[in-house]
């Protein structure tokens, strides 16, 4: 059977969260168990919602130029995922 | 999905953050952005893809601006709004996110229609060779902060420091100190060369116990294992930090360099809420006595 590619499979390498997080049903921010989790509940109570500008926030690019996140998420459609090598 | 998107008019990133589980395939904390940037090579090096790299600065505020959390997602619309969140990324639902917001695609990219060059972590040298410590319960990392001189050499050994919770609320306490090769320096410890030594000082009216110490006397001749200590440590200020000197010989893989180092740390007793948690994989078990992260 052939399988999806998850955009955050770096992330994950080898993390029990890797198969958690692609259960169907899980996208809608619910972590282990039935309910929320307190890192749901946190992230639901800190980001901003739907419709809410995203944060006007500087990170940098591979080079280590400064990048507004703002800027280069308008203009168009913008996926921005958290990751690290572990 | 960045495949299928794409040329819909879709950016994606990914956003390089603080290691969500330090010494997973032996990777260790980044001091400096240079080397959050050599993450992110390595990243790119192991995953193989496409996407754009971004990353957080070393105080990052994205991070914090994303609640901590270690996968989360975003979905952005052309006017700079958020279309859709998620704590924790979910290709599926980032799939019918998409779809709803410029329309699904004629044919979904499998993965066997990438050829993506995924790579294996760096090889290390002997592991396994100096046992682990036993962890004593609710310990949870610290905040270090290294002392980097300008010009130095880079911290081919990394500090990771962990206090119980009696520590971390009163000031006395137990206190685990690990020094951890970094992979990406292809770096081991040379065991003919000698052991790593390190001394620990504390503001007046405040003690640690054993105030400093040095890794074991091994027959192996190069090892990649850490060299973990446990003291105790009574704090009358806990503002104040520890000063932690610690002297070892940093040899490379390849045999080109073998030198001495001395470095410093200041040691705060305060939790370290970007330092996650240990899990370990196959070669380097002690999860026992972590906490999860707060």
């Amino acid at each position: 059977m052939k399988r999806l590619i998850p955009l955050s499979i770096f992330v994950l390498f080898g993390a029990v969260n890797s198969a958690i997080a692609q259960l169907p049903g899980m996208g809608m921010g619910m972590g282990m168990g039935a309910g929320p989790t307190a890192m749901d509940e946190r992230f639901y109570s800190t980001v901003p919602g739907i419709g809410e500008l995203v944060p006007d926030i500087q990170v940098v690019n591979d080079r280590g130029d400064p990048v507004n996140i703002r800027e280069v998420a308008t203009g168009q459609y913008t996926v921005l995922v958290l990751g690290c090598l572990t | 999905m960045q495949r299928d998107f794409a040329p819909r008019g879709v950016d994606f990133y990914y956003i390089y953050k603080p290691l969500a589980h330090p010494e997973y395939n032996n990777y260790v904390t980044p001091f400096t952005l240079e080397e959050r940037l050599m993450h992110v090579a390595e990243s790119k090096r192991r995953l193989g893809s496409g996407i754009t790299w971004l990353a957080d600065p070393m105080h990052n505020p994205w991070h914090e601006a994303m609640a901590r959390t270690p996968n989360s997602e975003l979905v952005i619309d052309p006017e700079g709004r958020v279309a859709a969140r998620r704590t924790w990324s979910d290709p599926e639902a980032l799939r019918a996110d998409l779809e709803r917001l410029v329309g699904p695609v004629e044919r979904r990219t499998m993965i066997e229609d990438l050829d993506l060059p995924t790579q294996p972590p760096p090889p290390t040298v002997a592991k396994g060779v100096v046992p682990r410590v036993e962890m004593p319960p609710t310990m949870a990392g610290i905040e270090v902060e290294p002392v980097i001189e300008e010009g130095g050499v880079p911290f081919y050994v990394k500090l990771r420091a962990e206090g119980d919770e009696s520590l971390r609320t009163t000031g006395n306490g137990k206190m685990y100190v690990g020094f951890h090769l970094d992979p990406l320096y292809r770096v081991h410890w040379n065991n003919e060369a000698g052991p790593v030594k390190f001394s620990l000082t504390a503001s007046s009216g405040s003690t640690v116990t054993p105030a400093g110490g040095e890794g074991p006397a091994l027959d192996e001749p190069a090892d990649a294992d850490p060299r973990e200590f446990l003291v105790d440590v009574s704090m009358s200020d806990m503002t104040q930090p520890l000063d932690l000197d610690v002297f070892y010989f940093a040899c490379d893989d390849a045999l080109t360099f073998c030198i001495p180092v001395n470095q410093s740390y200041r040691v705060y007793l305060q939790r370290d809420n970007h330092g996650r948690t240990i899990r370990t994989g196959a070669d380097n078990v002690p999860t026992a006595g972590r906490i999860p992260p707060g």
